[in-house]
């Protein structure tokens, strides 16, 4: 028997779903962060129980494909601001550039990093990427000092024009390299802004390098160790990574920073099986989790990443991505300020569990209102775990609010189903549609707790709570089709007729792209005719720039036409000469769900320049 | 056919405000075809289902559970009514 394996590391359980045959089940397991190990090995041994073998071992040895989406670990460093210390390496006169627009100087989350971590050295390359200035050794090796003598974790390297030619950033790396030996440099790693993301505006590029490197050693490590109790168990099969975009991928080939919002993508695949399985006309989620609450369209907005924006540092997945982050969760501590309650941003471990926390969180007023009974919601723990929520509560909120610790109880599920409530009022209003008419579908370990209340205060007439909501991550992981992207540079400027030997240009382009994929694809052990293709140009006209879906072939002016009206809906309207500047070709297998489109870093170790490509 | 799901037992909970004695059931005892009355609890070993009173739960042929409120004749003709006036 073939089984497929989809898991979901959260921030303090991990999910598994097993498939085998026409059998599946779910497990959980609790971990600890920087304990992945027990935890996983936990939720596989449960799984494979469940799926009827005597053992995980047993059960990895049948099994072929594991997808892991691993949302948390990356949201967790960008909202406690535990990544490493970084210092950017650019071109000179760029740091302004960044600094006045794409990337502020609080730090991350905003994006930012602080004036006194950013270092600048003298190189150029002209608009044909060709090089005019070198960058010096004795520069480069005084910036990089400079840094480090700062306390530097990690170097980001971003020079003006990269895509173009990579190779200062290239060299750069090697001179930090050659000038600091390993056993020195071993803990502070060069990253390039090429490897993270192709797109010529510079500003962009920097914030996806400063974000990738951020969220990096934390995603790293996971995947490895997650890898290691694999194949300790015996799997013999493919490891592959969730991300924002609903495909999968090769550990290797993992964007740190798309892993963060792959939940979302999962919550997608489940809405949809659960949208046509039910008929819903409209189905909108209610996800809520330990960190966070989502509530959003399945099928609206982008992947995670490309709402990432400085103007919202508090809100990485907004309403751009067709979700809403509320910023709470069912471990958000609960507290009292002037007098009034205040729902996160602090998380902790419930008090009712008896591990280490003694704050109140959501999840001790579930358990003092008898909403949620203690020992169900995490087994492992000692018993008397009612009569410590109520404690924390009483001592925490209820005393100084002058309430019992039923009423404060009361007032903390009030707080954040009006929140939901409004959020959701909000969202499903800019769809155009009606809360009347939506099925409200529960996911998360606690979206079926508040999810009824929800509905009542909306008006919403009926609510989907799936069998094993909680698992909806792992569920959906289980649907994500193999997609790598391809990247190819070129620049053309479309004005007036398009000519024969123009839309030659571009589907020559496109040719040299489908054959790499096909080539890739082959490692996978996919054919051609397993294969969709999706393409992507950068658009860009007076200075703004857009990602527009294009079809794989100009065949006619209509064709033309068409692709300058996309240009339009993407915000670069009113413009009559789009000039491509890069093509991204997305290959996969054809997505069994829906599929979000995306504007985020593309795979850097695939980019390359057209030989045919030439200037405006 | 409906079949009310017998609980597995009864718990004071405050819900909207007011305190309460529900029905505790077990997701995992539930069948196609059960349907469980608010004021409920279900409870499983990965999450909890709260059923306020006035909504009733039923279970589908994929384990989901449609969450949906009780239909009350009396109002329905209530409206009717308003809506002929």
């Amino acid at each position: 028997m073939s089984v497929g394996i989809g898991i979901n590391v959260g921030s303090c359980t991990i999910s598994g779903v097993f498939v085998g045959g026409a059998w599946s089940a779910a497990a959980r397991a609790a971990h600890n962060a920087g304990e992945l190990a027990s935890g996983l090995t936990s939720c596989l041994d449960d799984g494979s129980r469940r799926l009827g073998y005597p053992s995980a071992r047993d059960m990895l040895r049948e099994t072929d494909s594991v997808v892991v989406s691993t949302p948390a670990v990356g949201a967790g460093a960008l909202r406690e601001g535990s990544g490493p210390k970084m210092g950017l390496l650019v071109t000179r006169g760029l740091e302004e550039e960044l600094l006045s627009g794409h990337i502020s100087a609080d730090g991350l989350p905003g994006v930012g990093i602080p004036v006194d971590m950013i270092e600048s050295v003298d190189e150029e390359v002209d608009a044909t990427g060709k090089t005019t200035r070198e960058p010096r050794v004795d520069e480069v090796r005084e910036a990089v000092r400079r840094l480090l003598q700062r306390g530097a974790e990690t170097i980001v390297v971003s020079l003006r024009r990269s895509p173009l030619n990579p190779a200062h950033e290239t060299k750069i790396r090697e001179m930090i390299e050659h000038e600091y030996p390993p056993h020195y440099l071993g803990a502070v790693p060069v990253v390039l802004s090429v490897d993270h993301g192709t797109t010529l505006d510079d500003g962009q590029r920097t914030r996806s390098a400063l974000l990738n490197a951020y969220c990096a050693p934390g995603t790293a490590k996971l995947l490895y160790e997650a890898e290691d109790v694999l194949r300790n168990l015996g799997f013999r099969g493919v490891l592959r990574v969730l991300d924002d975009s609903g495909g999968c991928a090769r550990v290797c080939k993992t964007i740190p920073i798309a892993c963060v919002g792959s939940d979302l993508a999962a919550d997608r695949y489940v809405a949809a099986e659960i949208a046509a399985h039910r008929d819903s006309k409209e189905v909108v989620i209610l996800d809520m989790g330990a960190s966070d609450t989502r509530i959003g369209h399945p099928t609206a907005g982008e992947g995670a990443f490309s709402a990432w924006s400085p103007a919202e540092p508090s809100a990485p997945i907004s309403a751009k991505s067709g979700f809403q982050n509320l910023g709470f969760g069912s471990h958000s501590v609960l507290a009292v300020e002037d007098g009034r309650m205040v729902l996160g941003p602090k998380r902790a471990t419930p008090a009712c569990y008896g591990l280490v926390d003694d704050a109140p969180t959501l999840t001790d007023a579930f358990v003092v209102l008898g909403l949620l009974n203690p020992d169900e919601a995490a087994p492992s723990v000692a018993s008397g775990g009612a009569e410590r929520a109520r404690r924390a509560m009483e001592s925490g909120v209820a005393r100084p609010m002058g309430v019992c610790a039923e009423a404060a109880a009361e007032l903390a599920v009030t707080q954040a189903v009006g929140s939901m409530a409004s959020a959701l009022r909000e969202a499903v209003s800019r769809q155009g549609s009606d809360t009347a008419d939506i099925t409200l579908l529960a996911l998360g370990g606690a979206g079926g707790v508040v999810c009824c209340h929800v509905a009542q205060e909306l008006g919403v007439k009926e609510v989907y709570s799936p069998a094993a909501g909680w698992a909806s991550g792992a569920f959906g992981a289980l649907f994500a089709p193999v997609r790598y992207d391809y990247v190819a540079y070129g620049e053309r400027c479309f004005g007036g007729d398009c000519s024969a030997a123009d839309r030659e240009w571009y589907r020559g382009v496109v040719r040299g792209l489908e054959e790499r994929a096909v080539r890739g694809m082959r490692g996978e052990g996919l054919s051609a005719d397993d294969l969709s293709f999706e393409l992507e140009l950068e658009v860009r006209v007076d200075g703004a720039s857009a990602m527009v879906a294009a079809p794989l072939s100009l065949d006619s002016q209509g064709d033309v036409e068409e692709l300058r009206g996309r240009c339009g809906e993407e915000g670069v309207a009113g413009v009559p000469k789009p000039g491509s500047r890069s093509a991204r070709s997305s290959c996969g297998q054809p997505a069994p769900g829906p599929r979000a489109s995306r504007s985020r870093p593309r795979r850097p170790d695939l980019a390359e320049t057209s030989p045919g490509s030439r200037t405006p | 056919m409906n079949v009310t799901a017998a609980p597995v037992g009864w718990r004071r909970v405050v819900m909207n405000g007011v305190p309460a004695t529900v029905s505790v059931s077990r997701r995992e005892s539930l069948k196609p075809g059960d349907v469980v009355t608010g004021p409920a609890v279900i409870q499983s070993r990965g999450d909890t289902c709260v059923v306020p009173d006035g909504m009733t739960c039923a279970v589908d042929e994929l384990f989901g559970a449609t969450i949906s409120r009780v239909k009350n004749p009396m109002a329905e003709e209530e409206l009717d009514a308003h809506a002929l006036a």
